[in-house]
């Protein structure tokens, strides 16, 4: 029997793992230790020895509880390798600090119970270290030399879109406009007006949204100006 | 409803948003916006990355173990659990406080008895004590904050100060949040504010 999550929900009640967590985890504690290392280390998905990243998530949390170092190390490899495929585009420092903040969490683990989340489904819990680690990255390079135009309208826009959160059928219809629009203006309006990415900079080591899509700044620049006119219903007049 | 949420980390209601059954409906977001407006564009930033996720299938192959990436991060990683295995309490800052001096504390942070208690015993999670009631209490009990921090993140314990009559020592009570163990440690509603608002 799998050991129950301690962490509590806002509203009252502990989180619960999904049914199909703990269907895997069972049997997956019943392995051996060496049979457990062995399937941590395969990835396709489509493999019936495959073990989930959640269960992964488990042994490491039961491995550093029994102060098992080799296993410990071996299962936060494997994770942290699975993990390299989790970050949606080349984004190096996105993907670096997603790993350190998921190394902190298994360190600590027992100082506090984050690790419940990822138990429950790994790859949303995953999603906000990128988020996080995003809006951390894009707020230093902010700091740094940025275009007060292109950050004034960029954090506008962010502004708008977080209004329009607060009616469901707006929302709704700006997801499906921004769904369809043509993937190279889809991908900088992403990059420069949610995410936050500069749009492009002197320093040639600094990931900007030119970098990422491996483009001149001025065409990011255009893609974003028509992205932004094709939504101009949400964003208001100006853009 | 504002103060309430200020008290949350933007990872804790990010967590809370994704884990949420309908996470991608517009409805579920605008509850969590209403609920916490001051991280409305983290909120709807994510919203936006998981809905334009969904039915996007990534191929990527994993990096290898000896990959720079999976490297990197396993050297911060054993970096973090050296450090927080060494940052076992070598000092109790509780150990040679007289009553009196234990009193005192309990005044100058503006809480009663009980609730220090509770901190000495470490009964309070580690994760939801505010940095700045760290740095009060550290300076409270005359210790540096890490030393005062490695104290409270070690395991949950009863005292030695507390008698018990069982032969067998009786194992120390579950750990609640910061802001459960103000309350059920019966503070005042001045006490409180001043406490959950630091």
């Amino acid at each position: 029997m799998a050991r129950p999550l301690t962490k509590l929900k806002e509203g009252g009640g502990r989180y619960l793992r999904p049914k199909e967590v703990e269907d895997a985890l069972d049997p997956a504690l019943a392995l051996d230790r060496q049979t457990q290392l062995q399937r941590a280390a395969i990835s396709s998905r489509d493999s019936p020895d495959y073990l989930r990243d959640e269960v992964l998530v488990h042994l490491i949390r039961e491995a550093r509880r029994q102060a098992d170092k080799s296993t410990l190390n071996l299962l936060v490899g494997r994770l942290f390798s699975r993990c390299t495929s989790k970050v949606r585009r080349n984004e190096p420092e996105v993907l670096e600090e997603s790993l350190r903040a998921l190394g902190l969490l298994i360190a600590q683990d027992g100082q506090q119970d984050k690790l419940d989340f990822f138990e429950c489904k790994f790859e949303r819990a995953f999603s906000v270290l990128c988020r996080i680690a995003r809006r951390d990255i894009t707020k230093n390079h902010s700091q740094l030399a940025r275009d007060p135009e292109d950050a004034d309208s960029a954090e506008q826009d962010l502004s708008k879109i977080s209004q329009t959160a607060l009616n469901p059928d707006e929302f709704r219809k700006l997801v499906l406009k921004i769904e369809g629009l043509e993937p190279e203006l889809r991908e900088a309006f992403v990059l420069v007006c949610i995410e936050q990415y500069k749009i492009e900079s002197e320093d040639p080591y600094e990931v900007t949204a030119a970098t990422l899509c491996q483009v001149e700044g001025r065409t990011i620049r255009n893609r974003v100006t028509k992205a932004r006119s094709q939504l101009a219903e949400f964003l208001g007049d100006e853009s | 409803m504002k103060n309430e949420s200020t008290k949350r980390e933007l990872s804790d209601v990010l967590y809370e948003f994704a884990l949420t059954e309908g996470a991608l409906s517009p409805e579920v977001l605008k509850t969590f916006v209403l609920r916490y407006p001051e991280y409305g564009e983290s909120l709807s930033a994510l919203a936006l990355e998981l809905a334009l996720s969904v039915g996007e299938t990534i191929h990527l192959e994993p990096a290898d173990l000896s990959s720079s990436e999976v490297m990197r991060a396993m050297s911060f990683f054993e970096n973090a659990q050296f450090e927080v295995e060494n940052a076992q309490p070598s000092v109790d800052p509780f150990k040679d406080l007289s009553r009196s001096e234990f009193v005192e504390v309990v005044k100058s942070l503006n809480v009663n008895r009980q609730f220090l208690a509770k901190l000495r015993d470490r009964r309070i999670v580690p994760a939801t004590i505010k940095a700045r009631f760290r740095h009060r209490a550290a300076e409270a009990l005359g210790v540096p904050v890490e030393a005062f921090s490695a104290y409270i993140g070690a395991a949950a314990q009863i005292h030695e100060s507390v008698h018990h009559k069982a032969d067998n020592r009786p194992k120390a009570p579950p750990q609640e949040n910061f802001e459960e163990a103000a309350r059920s440690a019966g503070l005042s509603e001045d006490q409180l504010k001043s406490l959950l608002e630091d």
